[in-house]
């Protein structure tokens, strides 16, 4: 994983160098605009599971809060997933430049710390010489479970998860909003089946891995804006598991599982300082890697129609 | 104001410093495993006794069989000391329990006479279980 390790330290490397760039430009005078971006291409800087190109205005601090219930499959008794055992992040975000976040969130399940940076490389303009926005989004995951979750040959990079994502957003009009994405995500140390295999004089207990170690996904989503500040969104993410899946020449090793792809759909209530998503979705996890790798939560089935929220407050 | 820009600056070096150090912290593609993986030979001594001579054989020999076998003759199933008159006379098969002596002698289907289907497999169930005088 050589590559990804090199990817990643490039991106990041990339994004570092051009937070010079941006420092230097900002304390010459600046130049005159040639293009003006176009307003509020999207309401905040996430729509339902995804990142969106946009980023709050340089020293902006967005407060972010993420709820994902239990699907609705047991309806009324638990009021459709709501009382039942709910997966939370809360996280800030920071802008240091007008063009650079940097952020920091904690969630519930697998007790993911995430540290995240997102650099807007491109904003669409209002004359159409710059077509879309480009953004490029990174992530960096500590998970904080105790040592033993981690069995043999503990390390510390066990913890370990990394996500980059590149994001191509356009605005059509003022209503409709559209945007596509390409991620990459990595998982150091995967779940793993046990399986006991038994014969009249031995028992043997072995450890099979449960999903593969990387995944790519395409992603699009969509906000249409029915009234100034309330919009319907929606989105759909495809991942592919990078690797080989299992039996290697051994007949008791179980296949790994592929993930399954997330569909979501919901409204969004936008204000100056406030925006609601609420929505169903069919990823439990909020970090993208864990989604990407592991989800496998069918949105076809009723069991995998999970309602959730998210609120950005803007400081 | 000068202060204000200093420590931004300083918290966006640190953060992308802590951002590039996550980024280094190396990849690997491994899997769970838990200590207790390995090949291990089986403990056959390790089954649980579901079936007790003296609370389940002994009841069932003296209502079904002691009225001939009472003590004193060859397969005593009468007194206290019918463990051993069983054991010694070597009426019991642990490898195959449905051979033993105690169910084909005098002649095959002797004993199912006078037991039940479950009597009998509560016998056979208790022979697996090593015959003990528990």
């Amino acid at each position: 994983m050589k590559r990804f390790l090199i990817v990643s330290l490039g991106l990041t490397l990339i994004l570092a160098s051009a937070v010079r760039l941006t420092a230097q430009t900002d304390s010459v005078t600046p130049p005159a605009k040639k293009h003006k971006a176009v307003i509020n291409p999207w309401s905040g800087s996430l729509i339902i599971d995804n990142q969106t190109t946009e980023i709050s205005p340089k020293n902006g601090l967005d407060f972010v809060i993420h709820h994902r219930f239990t699907s609705v499959q047991n309806g009324l008794s638990d009021l459709f997933g709501f009382y039942s055992a709910s997966n939370i992040r809360m996280g800030l975000n920071y802008s240091i430049t007008n063009n650079l976040m940097l952020g920091f969130g904690s969630e519930k399940d697998n007790k993911s710390q995430e540290f995240l940076i997102k650099y807007k490389l491109l904003s669409q303009s209002r004359d159409g010489v710059i077509p879309v926005s480009v953004s490029a989004y990174a992530s960096a995951v500590i998970s904080t479970r105790k040592e033993e979750f981690y069995g043999l040959n503990y390390r510390f990079s066990d913890r370990m998860s990394y996500y980059t994502e590149l994001i191509i957003s356009r605005k059509w009009y003022d209503r409709l909003s559209t945007q596509l994405s390409l991620g990459y995500a990595h998982i150091n140390k995967v779940d793993s089946y046990r399986v006991v295999t038994e014969d009249s004089l031995t028992e043997v207990i072995a450890y099979y891995p449960k999903y593969y170690n990387d995944a790519l996904a395409v992603s699009v989503a969509a906000r249409f804006k029915i009234t100034g500040s309330f919009g319907v969104i929606g989105e759909y993410e495809h991942p592919f598991a990078l690797g080989k899946g299992g039996r290697h020449g051994d007949s008791n090793m179980p296949h790994k599982l592929k993930p399954l792809p997330d569909a979501a759909l919901g409204f969004e209530i936008n204000t100056m300082t406030h925006v609601f998503q609420l929505f169903v979705s069919s990823y439990r996890a909020i970090v993208p890697q864990f989604n990407m790798i592991t989800n496998s939560y069918d949105f076809t089935e009723k069991s995998g129609i999970m309602p959730g929220f998210n609120i950005i407050v803007k400081f | 104001m000068h202060i204000k820009s200093i420590l931004r600056t300083l918290t966006s070096i640190s953060g992308l410093g802590g951002i590039i150090l996550l980024f280094s912290m190396g990849c690997e593609s491994t899997y769970i495993r838990m200590p207790d993986e390995g090949i291990f030979p089986k403990d056959t001594t390790q089954t649980i006794d579901s079936v007790f001579f003296s609370q389940d054989i002994k009841p069932l020999l003296l209502n079904n069989c002691a009225s001939c076998h009472f003590a004193g003759t060859s397969l005593d199933l009468e007194s206290d000391d019918m463990y051993n008159s069983i054991m010694n006379g070597n009426f019991i098969n642990l490898s195959d329990p449905e051979s033993s002596r105690f169910f084909t002698e005098p002649d095959p289907g002797h004993a199912d006479l006078y037991l039940t289907p479950v009597q009998h497999s509560l016998i056979v169930e208790w022979i697996e279980q090593g015959a003990l005088n528990n």
